[in-house]
């Protein structure tokens, strides 16, 4: 059964994309999935390994009605059963590009083990400061945003967006470039958008 | 010279009041609930929205002391409560509650009337023992200073070498916003902790104004078995 157990470990799945921007002192939260496929119950390390991050990003890790704050924790996953892990990217003043693995590993198999890089970055200040209105991931960020109408390259108006939370939300869009003309209490202004799926 | 016995005997009576035993000797104890926590814990805030509805239903018969660990950002909750998490072995896991300083529940039930009927269940034995030691609180004021003097009403059951005081001040309605913390008002937060021996009585001074709208609460503890003896408290 041991054998078996080693061989059929567990399964650990990103419920979101992994793929993140936090604002400086903001914060972001990844769920993740660790399903335990052996015939015994396992605890597994959960571990973040930092290859690119900002000195001063911090990681709260929280599952089974617990959280746990820093760089590694550990999680008892019964025999067959799954668990929900929620980690939180926790952004201080410092900016730079992120690229972390995310580890897990079964304690008493420590050859049994999965990662998922996580990457992204804490955007620079400077630069969102000058633009009133700027793309990241998923997003239109902008000060006083009221809509976005969306036009393929050809000028097709396909809809219009709205703000919600002082951002727009466009990873609704499909593959391939949009013009956006965006609506502000500021005014109106033009940005091109390129959508990768 | 009939008259002089009477008149003695009046005197003496004036001038020397017999002592009247302390009436809350046999009082019960005051069910102690100490939460460990921070701000950005997504899972704290349901035990503690539970311990503030305990607090609403037994008001001044049960003690909540949340301690915020300096973790994420929190800075609610002064570096001196490290005692009490060296005393309780909590490391950067939250919610994590004692009860009465024995019994530890690390994280949280799955809705906050379930964790309200847990806490109640454990309010309810612990309410139906008897305080041995009868810790109390008196208060004097002078000008603008406090002064606070603990005693108990038996000494003799203190063992002031394994024994010892933690004084804590907590404050409610706190407002404390962090990106990613769930809540932004905070209650019961320790403000400030000292250690003290277990020597009694003794006599503590407190500006009117710092105490303002705080909760004194004076604990007597086991430092070995960590069972919270005697709790005594005060609301200004």
């Amino acid at each position: 059964m041991m054998v078996l157990s080693l061989i059929i470990g567990f399964v650990f799945t990103p419920l979101d994309s992994t793929h993140v921007y936090i604002e400086a002192n903001g914060y972001a939260s990844l769920r993740f999935e660790l399903q335990n496929n052996a015939f015994m119950n396992a605890t597994y390390n959960l571990v973040i390994k930092r290859l690119s991050a900002p000195s001063d990003l911090s990681f709260d890790m929280c599952f089974n009605g617990s959280c746990h704050a820093g760089d590694s924790s550990a999680i008892n996953v019964e025999a067959g059963a799954s668990d929900t892990i929620t980690l939180d990217i926790i952004g201080g003043n410092n900016t730079g590009p992120l690229d972390i693995f995310y580890l897990v590993y079964d304690q008493n198999a420590q050859n049994d083990r999965d990662s998922v890089e996580i990457t992204g970055g804490v955007p620079v200040l400077e630069k969102r400061q000058k633009e009133d209105i700027y793309s990241i991931g998923d997003y239109i960020y902008g000060d006083g945003l009221l809509s976005a109408r969306v036009l393929t390259k050809d000028g097709r108006l396909l809809g219009t967006l709205y703000p919600k939370n002082n951002r727009i939300y466009t990873g609704g869009l499909r593959h391939g470039v949009y013009f956006l003309i965006i609506k502000t209490t500021h005014g109106k202004k033009a940005i091109k958008i390129y959508r990768r799926h | 010279m009939k008259w002089i016995l009477p008149i003695a005997f009046i005197i003496l009576s004036c001038s020397r009041v017999p002592p009247v035993p302390r009436t809350d000797v046999e009082k019960k104890i005051i069910p102690v609930f100490e939460v460990f926590g921070y701000a950005r814990c997504s899972n704290c805030p349901l035990v503690e929205h539970a311990t503030d509805s305990l607090k609403a239903l037994y008001k001044d018969s049960v003690s909540i002391l949340e301690y915020h660990l300096r973790l994420l950002g929190d800075t609610l909750s002064p570096e001196e409560i490290n005692t009490k998490t060296e005393l309780y072995n909590i490391q950067n896991t939250a919610p994590c509650t004692i009860i009465q300083g024995t019994r530890r529940i690390d994280g949280a039930e799955d809705s906050e009337e379930t964790q309200l009927e847990s806490f109640k269940s454990y309010y309810n034995a612990l309410r139906a023992q008897k305080d041995s030691v009868g810790l109390y609180i008196t208060t004097d004021t002078m000008n603008d200073t406090i002064i606070i003097t603990l005693d108990a009403d038996s000494i003799m059951n203190i063992d002031t070498l394994k024994d010892v005081i933690f004084l804590s001040i907590t404050e409610d309605s706190v407002f404390f916003q962090l990106s990613g913390a769930e809540d932004s008002i905070y209650n019961n937060v320790v403000r400030e902790m000292k250690l003290l021996p277990s020597t009694l009585p003794q006599t503590l001074s407190f500006s009117k104004e710092y105490l303002r709208q705080k909760h004194l609460i004076m604990m007597l503890q086991d430092t070995v078995n960590k069972n919270i003896i005697s709790v005594a408290q005060r609301r200004f």
